[in-house]
């Protein structure tokens, strides 16, 4: 029996690359509608957790269970219950806002009046009107986020991960951005995200703090600050990538 | 195939906004049937003669006078010879291309390089690009599948070909004067199956390299052989049995076959129907190629 409320379990996780050892040995459970923070220094294994659970890796060990699915089993069915956006602009510079929404939308299976409904559904959450008949290329780190969101968000995922979403985005962006993540979850999305900001780490409901591809805390921001010996989460962040470079060094 | 139709149509916005490759791909057929029409001519000219004599008499050296005579003006066509009384009448009668016109020869063979060239690297190239920008990535994390992917690539890319071989055709037909003699609803039928045949090995290639740069190199170590092998400018039976028998690896040896044939010779479906299997056999070959070695994923 899978538990409902539970939509990505990861169990004994972990990716080689080579002899390098990416991610080790992960094992955490998200609860539905949950804005889940994944923190760390650059390395630590952050992206390449999301890829796998989004199946655009295999797992060396171990599997996660997103969404109802086998990751390891059904990479392929895994990704009609997923929206992902990764840290580099994903989308067709050289299509419209509204081509390119098409695009997404026809890819994802939507066809006639409910795929015209459902991009009219998502320009209008997302606030896109103006910028229907301009190329992507031509629109600004905070628009292209925003559309970004739109393409991933086209199939109604319950699940949706989000690889550094705001770098390059200016704050008012930014706020704009997470004010959008937080209705995301109060509709029951399960929102998966990495980032550097240590605001937006607060933003989260619960963050897991990687370092050096193990699970170091896990909790609220607060939680996570004080299991790490710091005063706050930036006092904590800068902590572990001392101890990181100590044992680095030895 | 529902995803086909979407992934269709976003190559096809993509391939009208890209006014460069649209211009090259519009471009080259146009540059090289000029070049290569008036360029290559392998017709057989300024033969050197000896004549040996052996009866070494006055009559003999008149006879020879005569005969030189007589071929110069054959060979700048004038219509009243030096009229020395001489018994004999000299001919040229090349046996084979008995018009001298290379361009019968050449402007068939160029659709099919032509199209070789432009259908190879194009796909090629197609893949690659959307891997090194990024795009690739947000596409294989979407359900579509391998094979709506490529189709969904190449296909706007046959309008390309037929445009281009119509190009090529009606430039040779009223600049170079090359007959149509065949069915030329036959030919494009044809063509059809060797432009997916070709557009699929780019595919092929594609799934071979990582980057544009490498994706143009090893498209033209395709193309070379191509050219060389085929029989476009060399006979094959005058090859080694071994290239003889590489050419037969390339889908333009046999469709070279096919052009010739039904452009110049005027022949059908039956002497044709091996040459049709072959290229069919090559675009299926390739197509599930390519699919079995392309990767949803990033690793």
């Amino acid at each position: 029996m899978i538990d409902s409320a539970v939509t990505v379990e990861m169990r004994h996780l972990t990716r080689a690359f080579g002899s390098i050892v990416a991610v080790r040995d992960l094992n955490l459970t998200i609860a539905k509608g949950e804005v889940f923070g994944l923190l760390g220094p650059n390395g630590s294994g952050k992206t390449t957790t999301i890829r796998m659970l989004c199946g655009l890796i295999a797992p060396s060990e171990g599997t996660a269970i997103v969404a109802g699915v086998d990751v390891v089993k059904s990479p392929d069915l895994i990704k009609e219950r997923i929206g992902y956006m990764s840290q580099r602009f994903g989308l067709y510079e050289d299509l419209t806002v509204a081509e390119n929404m098409d695009f997404f939308a026809g890819i994802y299976g939507l066809e006639g009046p409910s795929r015209r409904g459902r991009i009219a559904e998502v320009v209008s959450f997302l606030g896109l009107n103006r910028r229907l008949y301009q190329l992507a290329g031509t629109l600004s780190g905070g628009w292209k986020q925003r559309l970004g969101l739109a393409c991933a968000l086209m199939h109604r995922p319950p699940v949706l991960f989000l690889d550094e979403p705001t770098a390059g985005v200016d704050p008012a962006a930014r706020k704009g951005f997470w004010i959008t993540i937080s209705a995301l979850a109060g509709q029951g999305t399960t929102v998966i995200v990495t980032t550097h900001y240590m605001d937006e780490a607060g933003r989260c409901g619960r963050i897991a703090l990687m370092s050096q591809g193990h699970l170091i805390a896990l909790g609220t921001a607060g939680e996570v600050a004080k299991q790490v010996g710091g005063k706050d989460l930036e006092d904590a962040f800068i902590i572990l990538q001392e101890r990181d470079e100590q044992e680095q060094e030895a | 195939m529902r995803r086909f139709g979407p992934m269709f149509r976003k190559e096809f916005i993509q391939m009208r906004r890209d006014r460069l490759t649209l211009g090259i791909m519009t471009g080259i057929p146009v540059i090289q049937l000029l070049l290569f029409g008036f360029a290559i001519q392998t017709d057989v000219r300024h033969i050197p003669t000896v004549v040996l004599d052996e009866s070494r008499t006055p009559t003999s050296r008149e006879m020879i006078a005569a005969f030189v005579a007589q071929v110069r003006n054959l060979a700048i066509l004038s219509a009243a010879a030096h009229s020395r009384a001489l018994p004999l009448e000299t001919r040229i009668r090349p046996r084979y291309n008995p018009g001298l016109r290379s361009a019968n020869y050449i402007v068939p063979g160029l659709v099919g390089v032509i199209l070789t060239i432009t259908m190879v690297l194009v796909t090629a190239m197609a893949i690659v690009r959307e891997r090194e920008r990024g795009t690739l990535e947000q596409l294989i994390v979407t359900p579509i599948t391998k094979t709506e992917l490529m189709l969904g690539k190449i296909s706007p890319y046959v309008g390309v070909g037929l445009v281009q071989m119509t190009t090529v055709l009606l430039l040779g037909r009223f600049v170079f004067d090359v007959p149509l003699t065949g069915n030329v609803l036959l030919l494009y039928g044809i063509a059809f199956v060797f432009i997916v045949a070709s557009l699929a090995l780019g595919l092929f290639v594609s799934t071979l390299v990582r980057t544009q740069q490498q994706a143009m190199q090893t498209s033209f170590f395709f193309v070379l052989p191509n050219i060389l092998l085929s029989g476009f400018m060399f006979p094959r039976q005058a090859m080694p049995a071994l290239f003889q028998w590489i050419g037969a690896f390339l889908p333009l040896t046999h469709f070279l076959k096919v052009l010739r044939g039904i452009l110049l010779k005027g022949v059908g479906v039956t002497e044709l129907w091996q040459e049709m299997a072959i290229l069919l056999l090559f675009a299926t070959v390739l197509i599930a190629l390519s699919v079995r070695r392309f990767q949803k994923t990033l690793d």
